[in-house]
């Protein structure tokens, strides 16, 4: 688990998609370690990828412009990516910046895996 | 107890970490976890970042932060003495489905909408901004 300030990130594979779970805040000060987890994921190959936000505190703008960021190489792939679980306070925040708009939010992680299991390049 | 604060800051090395321990170790204390102190932590977050990126672009520099908290609201303020930066003039909107829109001034954007009122002045070359969160269940007096 990769670790930065007050921010870990988990990273595992299930049924070929590959489950970054941060756990704590993902802020200016941490964003580093967020960066890392996304560039060990686009390095592992063309796998779908799912963040799992259910132990991310808040977000601010910086992590925000990190999952863009993101988004952008994965769609470059046409991979899929796919957020789950997001806490209330982190899904104001998507809401008031838009990115609820951009990205594939779900409520849960199981319906999350199923979906890229199912459908893991985009169209 | 919740006590208001004050603090100088660099922007390098950066303070924004400190900051947040701050915010913690003063305020957060039996309010774990609310919407109200993890919206302070995103708008401090945005502001102090913002001034260590862009206040003194040739060099380090000092910014203050102050933070108090009173009756119906928390107050913050953050002065420096960089460029010349009124956040009231910027605007960002959020996206509607275009992923590649540029981003650049997303975090006002957030203070904005998280804030119940911004205020901002310059004066004999200092930056000073003023950001107020209104706490929950509290009527803001004028």
């Amino acid at each position: 688990m990769e670790t930065k300030g007050s921010l870990g990130v988990r990273s595992t594979e299930v049924r070929g998609v590959f489950v970054l779970e941060p756990q704590g805040r993902i802020d200016s000060s941490s964003v580093a370690a967020m960066d890392d987890a996304f560039h060990q994921a686009l390095s592992s190959g063309l796998k779908p990828l799912l963040v799992d936000m259910s132990g991310v505190e808040y977000i601010s703008s910086g992590g925000l412009r990190s999952f863009l960021l993101t988004l952008k190489e994965v769609k470059k792939r046409e991979s899929k990516m796919c957020l789950c679980s997001m806490t209330p306070n982190v899904s104001k925040v998507f809401k008031l910046a838009g990115f609820n708009t951009i990205f594939d939010i779900r409520a849960g992680r199981d319906e999350a895996i199923a979906d890229l299991e199912k459908k893991p390049h985009a169209p | 107890m919740l006590v208001p604060f004050s603090v100088t800051c660099t922007t390098i090395p950066s303070s924004v970490a400190r900051l947040h321990e701050l915010i913690d170790l003063h305020l957060a204390v039996g309010c774990e976890g609310q919407e109200w102190l993890v919206d302070l932590h995103i708008i401090v977050d945005e502001m102090a970042s913002n001034i260590e990126k862009y206040a003194y672009p040739a060099s380090t520099g000092a910014y203050r932060v102050h933070i108090e908290l009173q009756e119906s609201t928390v107050e913050l303020v953050l002065e420096d003495d960089g460029k010349a930066f009124d956040p009231m003039m910027v605007n960002e909107t959020p996206l509607q489905g275009e992923s590649d829109r540029p981003v650049g001034r997303l975090g006002i954007l957030l203070v904005r909408s998280l804030a119940a009122h911004m205020e901002y002045r310059r004066e004999e070359g200092r930056n000073m901004t003023r950001v107020v969160l209104a706490l929950p269940g509290k009527e803001i007096k004028p």
